[in-house]
């Protein structure tokens, strides 16, 4: 009769191996390796750098010109006595202005989570 | 493998100029542990034979992104293991289509025992070889809990990093496999 006792400290291993397998299994592993490719290794961490700095230029470009609109329109945007006309003005130029910011992005290829990034110090 | 020796080995892994030689030391120390670990999966030396190659250059070609957070033996055990749950998974496939075995064809362990007991590779007396067929009739999984536990005597915390499961569930599934496997010579008496 056939038993099995998992408390048995007698562990037998049934396998085996082909003569001499273990001998030159390192070399022969070895052999399948690939060859390192030293030069690929700068070139792909260039593209993603490259592709960073232009995207940190364009941002830098979109804010700058945000915030040129945005002194422009400084007096316009707190009018203190100058009265209706005045706040129609306003109101018509920061339609215009908003227009054309998000033109400017848009042609930049930017979105919003571009610019979370770049604030964020991502970029 | 000492702890000091390993990070010199990482370091050694990280510089172009010594990265192949490093390598070429780990597969030398850790070809026959990563070998028999497979081997008591696959149970054929030819399969266990490619998926040791596998298993090289998986983590050759993934050497880059290991920065040592975790053991160099644990990450390499883990490539191992998910590789010959991969192979078995393609294997099943294959001969599902081929014979038509479905995975409760309570037949299919026998025809695999019967086979190995005709392996040149495979020189166990009888009840090692009931043993065995009675392992292979294991979930893949929990076969491999069973061989860590049980043949290459691992903790449970070790297991748990190679296989990413939690030491609970380990535990509950080496009992299982025990259970099924003291169930399964009951059955030959």
């Amino acid at each position: 009769m056939k038993t099995f006792d998992i408390n048995n400290p007698q562990k037998r291993n049934p396998f085996s191996v082909p003569e001499g397998y273990f001998d030159n299994l390192t070399a022969r592993i070895m052999e399948q390796i690939p060859e390192t490719d030293v030069t690929a290794t700068p070139t792909a961490e260039l593209k993603p750098k490259n592709n960073r700095r232009w995207i940190g230029w364009t941002l830098g470009v979109a804010a700058s010109i945000a915030l040129a609109v945005f002194f422009v329109n400084l007096p316009n945007l707190f009018p203190s006595a100058n009265g209706n006309q005045q706040t129609a003005q306003v109101e018509t130029s920061d339609n215009y202005d908003e227009q054309y910011e998000q033109e400017m992005l848009e042609y930049a290829m930017v979105d919003n989570s571009d610019i979370y990034r770049y604030l964020a110090g991502g970029y | 493998m000492k702890t000091t020796d390993e990070q010199e080995l990482i370091q050694q892994l990280h510089d172009p100029k010594q990265k192949r030689k490093a390598f070429e030391q780990i597969v030398n120390a850790f070809s026959q542990p990563l070998y028999w670990q497979i081997r008591r999966m696959v149970a054929y030396h030819d399969d266990a034979d490619d998926v040791l190659q596998n298993t090289f250059l998986k983590a050759w070609s993934n050497i880059d992104t290991f920065r040592g957070d975790a053991k160099l033996s644990t990450w390499l055990f883990r490539i191992a293991h998910n590789e010959t749950l991969t192979f078995l998974s393609k294997q099943r496939e294959t001969i599902s289509i081929d014979t038509n075995i479905t995975d409760d064809d309570d037949d299919a362990p026998l025809t695999l025992a019967n086979t190995l007991e005709s392996d040149p590779y495979f020189d166990g007396d009888e009840t090692e070889a009931l043993l065995h067929t009675a392992i292979a009739a294991l979930p893949d999984k929990q076969r491999a809990v069973f061989n860590m536990k049980y043949f290459q005597e691992m903790k449970y915390e070790d297991m748990s990093d190679i296989t990413g499961t939690s030491v609970g569930a380990l535990k509950a599934s080496y009992h299982l496999a025990v259970k099924k496997i003291e169930e399964f010579f009951h059955r030959q008496e």
